[in-house]
């Protein structure tokens, strides 16, 4: 690596440094980015900044109870290559090089986020800190729209390269040459769904489905349906109750309606996309809660070849009803991520997976908990992945 | 053509009551000749189970939204009998709107921006300076949002002299030789806001020679993304308009590519838009609802001109206020209203590319 060409893109006290995988002076830094945030009134007022507070605390006790291989250290320099359109992914990409020990690069979204800009602050504090100087020399942020020559340039000297993004944005960062030994993760575009055994769910109290459905309102609608593991579709497992179906909706609706503000923007956004739906899906049967706009359900009743492209916005669902488990075998392709579930068994779902030689869904959780990022994540154990296991023996 | 229909009523001053039942009637009549005839426009009706005939009141009739025009080619005539095509100019990296225009609904934007034009501005065709390049097109069938303009309000003119040459710089030989000529009578300037203002407001003391345009009357309208980032106000614009050339008798239309010909002016007299017999306005919270006067939200502009394709009921992206109807010390009837520009756009979040 030319140390000449390093200094024009990233910081001249830039050095590149590896650790030991989960280390405690990164451990430290998510206990203290834990805590930073929740000190930062303007922090605490973002969703998503509170859900990542949350978080960091939540892996450093996990990581705590680890048990430790003989040594596993980051792979050198990470490059991460972040959405332009999700405003705190940066955030968990950067955790993730951070907790394998490597020393990051990490592209920001160019958009003007809020939630970006108190992030960053928090995280350049930190940085000052005595304690944090060796962090603050190995990591660096840039952002830069779509400049081919910086992407070249970081491709041709890391270690590992994350790619987050459309197939596109995949496909046109990888024509980057990395080097042999460079590693590369890519979170692609995934698709996600539910499923629901309404025999069982029925037989629940009216308590338990209103739980329920508060937890179904948390995955849908707080990325706005636009995070690759916020469901789109819902698939009722078992006889076909319109009436109950309706009962679930109509709850819903009420939570959305006292819970969730649209703006402008976004309600033009779900009535253009629920239209767009209507025109390019032909075995739509029906739209149902229209007047209000909190809430959008397009039912269908025939077969499907594919629900990989069929996405609401801000609160727009598609269900279907299936009598077996076997019959969602033709709606989960390579590009499934997460499957939310309530009333399906462990086995149930491996048999399936098995039996019917599925190569997409990477996870499998509980209604309520599609958007907890894990260390796994899109099928890799991330933190294996970005580094590099010595043996001993 | 339901611009025929229309021709016993007053343009501007047809009182809301008179107008409520044949408008009414128009946009009726427009949303089932749309649903027989656009194939995209019946499955909406059909899926969200919208019964056309028992509507009642203007404000239950489906809008579709503009994006749509972006996403789909929507058609209510077979593609055979389009003469003309329209094409937004769009953001960056988005597909522009596409419109389709048979020759009667050509026509009929045409008639309309006629009438319009010669009861708010000048009904005598008067020379015509373009502040802008000469589109110079050899296809007139296809045509993006900024030369559909120039043609369109061209007819107005006569000895039309284009500000800029090729290289987008002012000619200012050209502009000597119009003002030399025409410059000592009523004349008329027309552009887009912010080439108006990028060109003729900041650019044109160049040489340190002033040039005086009092007798030219403006009209410009347009180009909103733009403006948003040089944040100027419409009073700022005109302060600079009135010091630096002279120039105060200045009209501002606000109209969309996809209802071209039924467009709004700003009354010079009480500085709102008002709406025409052929359009009307009606202002929406995120829920949709139905906003009275004097609360701003998105706006939803009605046209009884499209027939060749679906676009006489809209919903736009963009922030308006109905200020009053009827009553405007301006003398017109009909709604008056200010715009804010475009809905501030929230923060987008997804690792998707597709929309």
């Amino acid at each position: 690596m030319s140390s000449n060409s390093t200094k024009e893109i990233l910081n001249k006290n830039f050095k590149v440094k590896t650790f030991e995988a989960y280390n405690v002076l990164s451990l430290n830094f998510l206990n203290d980015l834990s805590n930073e945030i929740k000190k930062d009134k303007n922090a605490m007022r973002h969703p998503d900044l509170i859900y990542l507070m949350f978080w960091c605390n939540k892996q450093v006790k996990k990581i705590k109870s680890k048990k430790k291989n003989f040594l596993v250290v980051g792979r050198g320099l990470a490059f991460h290559i972040c959405p332009s359109n999700v405003p705190t992914n940066f955030v968990y990409s950067f955790i993730f090089g951070l907790l394998s020990g490597n020393s990051n690069v990490v592209k920001i979204p160019s958009k003007d986020f809020k939630e970006k800009k108190i992030i960053l602050s928090i995280i350049n504090r930190l940085f000052k800190k005595k304690i944090y100087k060796v962090l603050k020399e190995s990591n660096h942020f840039i952002e830069y729209s779509s400049d081919d020559n910086i992407t070249k340039y970081l491709s041709s000297i890391c270690d590992a390269r994350i790619i987050w993004g459309g197939d596109k944005t995949i496909n046109e960062i990888r024509k980057n040459w990395i080097p042999e030994r460079t590693i590369e993760v890519t979170f692609s575009d995934r698709y996600s769904f539910s499923i629901i055994n309404i025999d069982k769910l029925k037989k629940q109290n009216e308590k338990y489905l209103e739980l329920l459905i508060k937890n179904f309102f948390y995955d849908g609608y707080v990325m706005g349906q636009k995070a690759c593991n916020s469901p789109h579709f819902i698939f009722w497992l078992g006889k076909k109750d319109l009436k109950f179906q309706n009962k679930f909706w109509g709850k819903l609706n009420k939570i959305v309606e006292n819970k969730f503000k649209f703006d402008e923007v976004q309600a033009v956004e779900k009535y253009t996309n629920l239209l767009s739906n209507v025109i390019k899906n032909k075995n739509f049967s029906e739209v149902k809660y229209l007047k209000n706009n909190n809430l959008f359900v397009v039912s269908s009743q025939k077969k499907l070849n594919s629900i990989e492209n069929i996405r609401g916005v801000n609160g727009t669902f598609f269900q279907k009803n299936i009598s077996k488990l076997s019959e969602l075998k033709d709606y989960v392709s390579k590009k499934c991520q997460t499957i939310t579930y309530y009333g399906i068994s462990k086995n149930e779902f491996k048999n399936f997976v098995l039996e019917y030689n599925l190569l997409g869904v990477d996870r499998i959780v509980p209604i309520g908990k599609s958007l907890e990022i894990d260390l796994v994540w899109d099928g890799y154990d991330v933190i294996k992945s970005l580094s590099r296991e010595v043996t001993y023996k | 053509m339901n611009i025929e229909k229309l021709k016993n009523f007053e343009t501007f001053s047809t009182t809301s009551l008179i107008k409520k039942n044949i408008f009414f009637s128009l946009i009726k009549q427009l949303s089932f000749h749309h649903y027989k005839h656009c194939i995209e426009y019946k499955n909406i009706i059909e899926k969200l189970k919208i019964n056309l005939k028992k509507i009642d009141n203007v404000e239950d009739f489906p809008m579709i939204p503009v994006q749509l025009f972006k996403h789909f080619d929507l058609l209510s005539v077979k593609r055979e009998k389009v003469v003309k095509k329209l094409i937004s100019s769009g953001t960056s990296g988005q597909n522009p709107s596409k419109i389709y225009l048979d020759k009667n609904n050509a026509l009929a934007q045409t008639k309309a921006l006629d009438t319009i034009f010669q009861k708010m501005v000048s009904d005598k065709r008067l020379p015509m300076l373009i502040v802008d390049r000469n589109p110079n097109l050899d296809d007139r069938n296809i045509l993006n949002a900024k030369s559909a303009a120039i043609y369109g309000f061209s007819i107005f003119g006569k000895n039309h002299s284009y500000l800029l040459n090729k290289e987008n710089k002012i000619d200012f030989d050209n502009l000597s030789k119009f003002l030399n000529l025409y410059g000592k009578e009523k004349f008329l300037i027309f552009g887009f806001t912010s080439m108006i203002f990028e060109k003729l407001i900041n650019n044109i003391n160049i040489k340190k020679k002033s040039y005086d345009f009092n007798k030219g009357i403006l009209v410009h309208g347009g180009g909103w993304k733009r403006m948003e980032n040089l944040k100027i106000s419409n009073k700022n614009f005109k302060k600079k308009l009135k010091t630096k050339l002279n120039l105060d008798k200045i009209f501002n239309y606000y109209g969309l590519v996809e209802q071209t010909g039924s467009i709004f002016f700003e009354s010079s007299k009480c500085g709102y838009f008002h709406t025409s017999i052929f359009s009307d306005i009606i202002i929406r919270d995120s829920k949709f609802r139905v906003l009275g006067k004097k609360s701003k939200g998105l706006i939803q502009l009605l046209s009884v001109l499209p027939t060749s394709y679906p676009g006489h009921n809209i919903l736009t992206e963009d922030i308006g206020e109905i200020i009053g109807e009827d009553d405007c010390k301006c003398g017109l009837k009909g709604k008056y209203f200010k715009i804010y520009g475009r809905a501030k756009e929230a923060e987008m979040r997804g690792c998707s590319d597709v929309i």
